[in-house]
């Protein structure tokens, strides 16, 4: 079983991981958070396109990814009076974030924490018409009016894809997740494109990356394909229906969503439709039954 | 040896010497109760070694049914499950396990609260859309409240979780039924496709595979 070298099937890699323009940053190190003052603070929700990122890059600003910021099980406080209980906790974890995240600054900038302005000068939400989430649209209004954050809605069409070299490779699937989100960078810094090698597959992940809760990659071998939204990313084609539509029905296919996201309706389809397809969705975080319907379904196809 | 299946409100337990076979309440387990071999949601608390669910379903379909191509279903108290083999090779799995879940458990307390014997009920054609069972008492109660015989919004609610179960395993012609739920007659005679029933320690027969193959 590939488990990221990690005996541990608990071991959670992205565990209070902050993803930004500079890669992962462990816990609380802030060190790439010097000097904010200087430079505008943006907050991005989804993939913006390739010019607003370049834009950015320009301006030096402190790029903070609201889906990835603080992997963070306790979300529902935070929105418990802002959103629907039975709701997308992705989206909860995003607003928790935002909310969050003057837990990350220092105390030169507590002046501004203390008069109860957040501190991100902007975020960029993409907004597309098919993409990562349509949902986030309507709770942005909330970021508008309410925390007073000066909000872009962009939509992302770039249509050229770079390929899937990452998707259809042998390292471990937690690996995967954090390596396309880091590709999405090192396109924008212009570096030379993560080019693993191919493995035939024994399995194949479908969907967005399991932010809830990334140690359900613990229970895939290494020789899991990965389709879907996840796949659009490494592409940077995140618009790319017909791409995320595809499917390999040689393999015996998870289709992951997030629970109450409108991607569960296509994730449940295609599960529908594939010969040895599962659909399996996830809350807040795995669960035991969760863990037990995946492996029953991996070794029932033996891939494990 | 000892096998035990550990359901969410029931624990089967299975004497491999004496082919004793109990079921009892998991609240009345004794603490220090250990089984050599188990399954189930509550295993962890009460056996050395276990199997995961689904696959002693699977075990047990291939060693009880005497066909190659089948579906099995598992009605517990708090979730449901099953397989599919189709020419002797496995197809199909799944669980549902939060949403759609606990229907078994609200049909136990929902004839307790109302007083009603399911036994004595004649199936409805009318159904209520079960997601889950805390949703579907909410529906039973509205109905008697509207003016509803108690018997029939439960009949009805029960209608609905055949329904569900049914488009669940996709809808086969025939369908194994086994589970705490086919100790419910109403159950049984208001799944909308042919049933055969099994007893609710076939898990065990599964258990009793893989233990066999441990030695």
């Amino acid at each position: 079983m590939g488990n990221g070298g990690n005996p541990d099937n608990n071991y959670n890699s992205m565990q209070d991981m902050v993803l930004t323009r500079h890669g992962f940053v462990k816990g609380k190190d802030k060190s790439f958070l010097k000097n904010p003052k200087d430079k505008p603070f943006v907050g991005i929700i989804g993939i913006p396109p390739k010019e607003v990122m370049e834009e950015l890059i320009q301006e030096s600003a402190v790029i903070l990814s609201l889906d990835m910021y603080k992997v963070d099980q306790l979300i529902t406080e935070p929105t418990e009076n802002i959103l629907p209980k039975a709701y997308c906790a992705q989206i909860k974890r995003i607003i928790a974030n935002i909310l969050s995240v003057t837990d990350y600054w220092n105390e030169d900038v507590m002046d501004s924490v203390l008069v109860g302005r957040n501190p991100i000068s902007e975020i960029i939400i993409e907004d597309s018409e098919i993409c990562r989430c349509n949902e986030m649209g309507f709770v942005a209004d909330y970021i508008e009016n309410e925390l007073k954050i000066k909000l872009r809605r962009v939509k992302n069409n770039d249509i050229e894809r770079k390929g899937d070299y990452i998707c259809k490779s042998g390292i471990p699937l937690d690996e995967k997740f954090g390596k396309i989100a880091g590709y999405f960078y090192r396109d924008i810094e212009r570096k030379k494109p993560f080019k693993p090698e191919y493995v035939k597959p024994k399995c194949a992940f479908w969907g967005t990356p399991p932010w809830g809760d990334f140690s359900i990659s613990n229970y895939f071998p290494d020789e899991t394909h990965i389709y879907g939204w996840t796949r659009c990313v490494e592409n940077l084609t995140p618009g790319d229906l017909k791409l995320e539509l595809e499917f390999d029905p040689d393999i015996p296919t998870v289709f992951f969503s997030q629970s109450f996201c409108p991607k569960a309706g296509l994730a449940s389809y295609l599960a529908s439709k594939h010969p040895r397809g599962i659909f399996i969705d996830m809350d807040i975080g795995l669960t035991r039954s969760t863990v037990a319907k995946l492996t029953a379904f991996l070794q029932l196809n033996n891939v494990i | 040896m000892i096998l035990l299946d550990a359901g969410t409100t029931y624990a089967k337990i299975l004497n491999t010497e004496t082919d004793e076979r109990t079921v009892k309440r998991i609240s009345e387990l004794e603490k220090t109760f250990r089984a050599d071999v188990g399954t189930g949601h509550n295993i962890s608390r009460f056996s050395k070694r276990s199997i995961n669910e689904i696959i002693a379903l699977a075990n047990a379909g291939r060693s009880l049914i005497n066909e190659n191509t089948f579906t099995l279903l598992d009605v517990g108290s708090r979730d449901a499950k099953f397989v599919v083999f189709e020419g002797g090779n496995f197809v199909h799995s799944d669980w549902n396990t939060e949403c759609g879940a606990f229907t078994g458990q609200a049909l136990e307390i929902l004839g307790n609260y109302l007083n009603v014997d399911y036994s004595k009920v004649e199936p409805q054609k009318e159904f209520i859309t079960a997601t889950c069972g805390l949703l579907g008492m909410g529906h039973v109660f509205d109905m008697v409240a509207g003016g509803i015989e108690p018997e029939t919004a439960a009949a009805r609610l029960i209608k609905g979780v055949c329904i569900s179960m049914y488009r669940f395993t996709r809808k086969p012609k025939k369908i194994y039924l086994t589970g705490g739920l086919v100790q419910n007659s109403l159950f049984i005679k208001s799944m909308p496709c042919e049933t055969i029933t099994l007893d609710r320690f076939t898990l065990l027969e599964g258990v009793k595979e893989y233990a066999l193959s441990l030695n």
